[in-house]
């Protein structure tokens, strides 16, 4: 088996008058770096951020590769230029390393803690303990670096549409779900634990995918939980329920493939959306043959139930 | 009770675009944010806007949640797209790219009056000029 390669970057600091600070960033941008960040830090112990002292720092990285070498002397012959031409500002002062193999995506999980999200449902880290009441369905996740892991809003809304529609809805005798843009898995493994048993998982970043599947296992639902590396604009088999947590502009591009692929009287969430965004999803979503069974709301989120008509064969 | 702020980080990223890669993983990581939320935010956000960079200032609370506001994009791609030019110079100080008018410097100055350390418009003018100068810009007139 082969070895990966661990990710590298430099890490270019420069402190600098705040007035060279928006140049220095598109100079930065320029030369490769895909985004700079500033930053202010409440002192420990303080009660107010300190007075400004005139002078930002700002980060920026950069892949640690071949090109490094001649990027530092592109930031270093721009930030000369710059003290020739504003002589009376303060010297803007260079810093680098390299960072090798970093967990930024680790430090957040101590945070992450065991939340009940609706009624039944309690979303559990797999690094945490919980003991759960015995109509407790827990769905254990280790996010990786992928979306979905209850906290957010447009997740949570999800997950309490579907087990509403689960445990209210009887005449469905077998659920068919899809789970289109899937992140972690936490919503297709919510409605197996719900007690779907055909579920499909569609994630086009394959590192969501791979965390997806698992998780599944974690879950003890992959015989149930199909995860699938692909476009959800390929998936063929009629559902008759579809989760799709996306975003306003990736929904509307989706909408004539959900809609097709959704069984009559079959359910469709759609999360995600701001509210401002309203409006166009409803003159594009509640609209024949969909009607709107259901609305929820948290802060700026919405998430949309919709309902096929059952107007015709399935 | 208010809750308490730990840090204010303001990051210049690409609308619809985020990421956990840098510079997003490193500014949020280390505060115990958690980064694909702040991600979906932020993407759910700015999607009309796919092309632009719309710079967002994120505030970190004790409890590791955040909010956020995004800003008018950086005066640096207003005065680019100004002198109808795609890159600042690498040498600002010898090399001239393109020129802009005082109007249209005016006008970048009153746009982005808000997040400027200026007190007046003279002031918020000085800073677009310093910009313009440091990206091998002219101003005209």
């Amino acid at each position: 088996m082969t070895q990966k390669e661990p990710e590298k970057w430099l890490k270019i600091q420069i402190s600098a008058s705040a007035e060279q600070i928006d140049a220095l960033s598109n100079f930065l941008e320029e030369t490769g770096a895909q985004g700079v960040f500033s930053e202010s830090l409440m002192p420990p112990g303080a009660d107010d951020f300190p007075e400004s002292s005139g002078l930002e720092v700002i980060n920026a990285f950069f892949p640690a590769d071949v090109r490094a070498e001649k990027r530092m002397k592109a930031v270093q012959k721009y930030l000369k230029s710059l003290e020739e031409i504003f002589p009376d500002a303060a010297v803007p002062v260079l810093s680098s390393e390299t960072i090798t193999d970093p967990d930024w995506g680790e430090q957040w999980k101590k945070y992450f803690k065991p939340i009940r999200v609706c009624q039944n449902i309690v979303v559990k880290p797999t690094w945490e303990r919980y003991a759960p009441d015995s109509r407790d369905i827990v769905v254990e996740i280790d996010p990786g670096m992928a979306f979905g892991t209850g906290q957010h809003a447009s997740t949570r809304m999800c997950m309490e549409a579907i087990e509403d529609i689960i445990l209210k809805d009887r005449s469905t005798g077998e659920w068919k779900v899809l789970d289109a843009g899937c992140g972690t898995g936490i919503l297709g493994i919510t409605a197996a634990k719900m007690g779907a048993q055909d579920v499909i998982c569609v994630d086009n970043d394959p590192r969501a995918t791979e965390i997806a599947a698992q998780n599944t296992v974690i879950n003890a639902v992959e015989d149930r939980v199909q995860i699938l590396n692909q476009d959800a604009a390929r998936i063929s088999r009629p559902r008759n329920l579809i989760i799709a947590n996306l975003t306003a502009k990736l929904l509307l591009k989706l909408r004539p493939q959900l809609v097709r692929l959704l069984l009559p009287g079959g359910y469709l969430i759609i999360s995600g959306i701001i509210e401002n965004d309203v409006p166009a999803m409803e003159e594009h979503f509640i609209v024949a043959p969909l009607v709107q069974h259901r609305r929820l709301t948290e802060k700026e989120w919405v998430c949309c139930v919709l309902r096929k008509e059952n107007g015709g064969p399935s | 009770m208010a809750k308490k702020v730990i840090a204010n980080i303001k990051l210049q990223i690409k609308a619809g675009k985020a990421t956990p890669s840098p510079p997003i993983g490193p500014a949020l990581g280390q505060h115990g944010v958690n980064i694909m939320e702040f991600c979906k935010a932020y993407n759910a956000m700015t999607q009309s806007q796919e092309g632009m960079i719309v710079p967002v200032v994120i505030t970190v609370y004790a409890d590791r949640s955040f909010t956020f506001i995004t800003k008018t994009p950086p005066a640096s791609v207003l005065l680019k797209q100004a002198a109808k030019v795609a890159k600042g110079a690498a040498d600002p100080k010898r090399e001239k790219v393109g020129t802009v008018t005082a109007k249209q410097v005016q006008d970048i100055a009153q746009l982005k009056f808000n997040d400027l350390n200026a007190v007046d418009l003279e002031g918020a003018v000085r800073i677009i000029a310093g910009t313009a100068r440091s990206m091998g810009i002219e101003i005209a007139g």
